[in-house]
């Protein structure tokens, strides 16, 4: 595990990725530090720190194909993409999922 | 031996997307004979397991066993098969099961449905028992029953091998049984292209009881498609569809998810989201499961991927590396990385590989397999099973080394394997002492491995499925997950652990699911990948016949009513829509911790939706889906 950026006063949350996303992202947890804490400004700011592979290979505009988790409950069911962060909150993004 | 010659060879044929011809075999009587496909029942219900189920509704009666000559045993392919249509590859057996004594049904892919047409045939129906073993060789209209005492006790893939060679053909496609079908395992499953698996409710062990090793069929018959143009246009159309749809992370397009890591890729994430069944299904949390998922697969052993016939969108089989050898098999898929990895808390990926191949190779359902693998280590865990019974074995949870031991036995229906391989419903009678509270099934079918305390529509998906519990006769939580049906007006995610809509969606994805197989269609395609309304289209295109994609769903609610009316021909009761009471009690770790789903209360919205009475279809509703026959039959 390694932060990304260190700022104090900043909201700090741990992000699991899963599947494919864990081979552009190059490690499975990775801790994440934010001045607006929010799941947008999250996706965004990994974007930016991953490059746009992340975004063009894996989500579209809207972050649609992913599912992700805040502490294992889905946003869609919270605020979506405004939904808050605080500090030390889990969050899971998720390959979309299938049987077989 | 007997053979027979269909005089219509194609030439001035007349039907499209069918061929237009049924072969029936009377192993009993060593006959073969062709009839014309029943205009009416394709009609009414599509083709593939629709057709199979009126078919069948008729011949198979409640005083014969399953395993009797009596059965009957239904090799069909419905009108998508063998079209360029992408994922038009599903065929399906049906039969009455000796799992659960009702609707017998399972499907597979790859490519022994289309060639079985190519040979000439929607379908195979078999009745009777052969005197001594036999398989059924079917090549351009021609139809033999040949000896096979050499193939009795051979493995899947020897005997796939063996059949090639006596044909002199290695593009014959085989659909075979191994020594469990054979020695009427229950949980014994019928085996084409090495892997693609008829595995749910025991076909195995039907074939096995009619002393019919093998079914090969060749053939270069033409799949005549009433606009054949339009066919290929809308194929593109569809694979463009795929390349570009809200779920690219499906296709081979991106490279990526099933593709990329096979239907296993989702342990990890179902794990994640408290999906994943553990520990016969008592916990809601495994911190292995990376170690078992697709995507360690794919960076440690696969091979290379593979697809079905004309799939083109998705490449989700696995070829991997098996053992030190490393041999290159088909890999396990999501429900065997599951049954026979976290149910069971094993987290060596290797020994479930291991675990598929010889189920493979012996011819049992993985699923089963792994279920009462995970039943007989809660037996051992609670002193019923002690290790004299269990033939020395240490039935230790995620013991990979006895689980390997219990697979091999299980196939070959040796000691404990054998009590085993009846499913868990029929072991726990034998070993009574209780334990019939964790052998988990629903009508006698093992679970799939979607929890369905965390997807509340599976829990009603399990409870009324007509096969008893089973993840494609309608795969509601793809409503759950965001594998969206918009043109059906289901184009919003389903709220977890609410009860609303769960009945609804329930009961859409049944009959969804029954007319898309019945026409021949893969899940993974069609399920948010596929517009369905462009699979609509080609259906018309394919058949000739116009109908759009909402008279399509009436054909599946008729196919879903239909079986529902062969099972209380069969004997089954509305007690038996239920739950085993583990999943009416709620897990203590995890995303679905302290959460139960509101079984009754969804039953009674499904029943009232259904216009059902006691689980009954009433008269109206079978006057209406145009069945007054089998309404006659059921309410006098």
């Amino acid at each position: 595990m390694r932060p990304v950026s260190a700022s104090p006063q900043r909201t700090r949350v741990t992000v699991n990725v899963i599947g494919h996303i864990y081979d552009l992202v190059g490690e499975k947890t990775i801790d994440v530090e934010l001045e607006n804490p929010t799941v947008r400004c999250l996706l965004n700011k990994m974007s930016t720190l991953y490059g746009e592979d992340l975004r063009k290979s894996i989500m579209n505009e809207k972050w649609e194909l992913h599912v992700v988790l805040v502490n294992g409950m889905d946003i869609d069911f919270i605020k979506n993409l405004d939904t808050p962060l605080k500090q030390g909150d889990r969050v899971d993004i998720l390959p979309l999922i299938a049987g077989g | 031996m007997s053979t027979v010659r269909n005089e219509d060879s194609g030439h001035g044929r007349t039907t499209t997307g069918y061929m237009g011809k049924i072969l029936r075999v009377n192993l009993t009587a060593g006959k073969t004979w062709t009839e014309d496909l029943n205009r009416e029942y394709a009609d009414k219900f599509i083709g593939g397991a629709g057709y199979a189920a009126r078919a069948i509704y008729d011949i198979v009666s409640r005083n014969a066993d399953p395993l009797c000559p009596d059965n009957v045993l239904f090799f069909i392919a419905g009108p998508m098969v063998g079209s360029t249509f992408p994922g038009g590859t599903k065929w399906t057996v049906c039969f009455r099961s000796p799992l659960t004594n009702i609707w017998g049904e399972s499907s597979a892919s790859g490519f022994f449905g289309a060639e079985m047409k190519h040979a000439g045939f929607d379908g195979i129906l078999f009745t009777g028992k052969a005197e001594s073993p036999v398989y059924l060789k079917v090549l351009n209209d021609t139809a033999e029953i040949k000896k096979a005492n050499h193939l009795w006790g051979k493995e899947t893939i020897q005997t796939t091998e063996a059949i090639k060679s006596d044909i002199g053909d290695k593009r014959v496609r085989i659909a075979c049984i191994g020594p469990a079908g054979e020695k009427l395992a229950r949980i014994a499953c019928i085996v084409t292209d090495e892997e693609r698996v008829c595995g749910r409710t025991g076909p195995g062990a039907v074939m096995g009881s009619k002393n019919l090793k093998a079914v090969a069929v060749r053939g270069d018959r033409k799949i005549l498609l009433a606009e054949e143009e339009k066919v290929r246009k809308l194929s593109d159309e569809a694979r463009e569809a795929a390349r570009s749809s809200a779920a690219p992370a499906y296709t081979i397009g991106r490279v990526q998810g099933l593709s990329a890591d096979g239907t296993a890729r989702g342990i990890e994430a179902m794990e994640k989201q408290g999906g994943l069944p553990i520990k016969n299904w008592r916990k809601g949390v495994f911190p292995e499961a990376s170690k078992i998922t697709g995507t360690t697969m794919s960076k440690t052993i696969l091979a290379r991927p593979g697809m079905c016939s004309l799939c083109t969108v998705i490449t989700c089989w696995r070829y991997v590396k098996r053992g030190e050898e490393g041999t290159i098999e088909h890999g396990p898929e999501y429900e065997t990385a599951a049954a026979l990895g976290s149910l069971c808390m094993n987290s060596d990926l290797n020994s479930i590989v291991e675990a598929n191949s010889i189920c493979n190779r012996l011819g049992m359902d993985t699923m089963s397999t792994g279920s009462a693998i995970a039943f007989a280590m809660e037996c051992y865990e609670k002193g019923i099973v002690g290790k004299d019974d269990a033939d020395g074995l240490d039935l230790s949870w995620g013991n990979s080394e006895s689980i390997l031991k219990l697979v091999e036995m299980i196939g070959l229906r040796k000691g404990f394997g054998k009590i085993l391989g009846e499913g868990v419903r029929r072991a726990s009678q034998v070993i009574g002492k209780g334990s019939d509270e964790f052998a988990l099934h629903v009508k006698g079918l093992e679970i799939p491995m979607h929890e369905p305390r965390r997807w509340w529509t599976m829990a009603l998906a399990y409870a009324t499925s007509n096969l008893g519990a089973h993840h494609h006769q309608g795969a509601p939580a793809f409503l759950e997950w965001g594998l969206l049906q918009p043109e059906f007006g289901f184009s919003e995610k389903l709220e977890p652990f609410k009860v609303e809509g769960k009945a609804e969606a329930t009961r859409f994805h049944q009959d969804f699911h029954a007319a898309f197989t019945a026409m021949g269609h893969c899940a993974f395609t069609v399920g948010g990948v596929i517009p369905f309304t462009l699979v609509s289209k080609t259906f018309t295109a394919v058949t000739g016949r116009k109908i759009d994609h909402w008279k399509l769903l009436k054909c599946g609610e008729r196919i879903w009513n239909l079986k529902r009316a062969f099972d209380v021909k069969m004997g089954t009761a509305e007690q038996d829509d239920t739950l085993p009471k583990r999943f009416l009690t709620p897990l203590s770790e995890g995303p679905a911790a302290g959460r139960i789903p509101p079984l009754k209360e969804m039953l009674k919205e499904y029943y009232e939706l259904r216009s059902w009475k006691e689980g009954k279809p009433s008269r109206e509703k079978l006057e209406e889906l145009d069945m007054a026959s089998i309404a006659k039959d059921l309410w006098g």
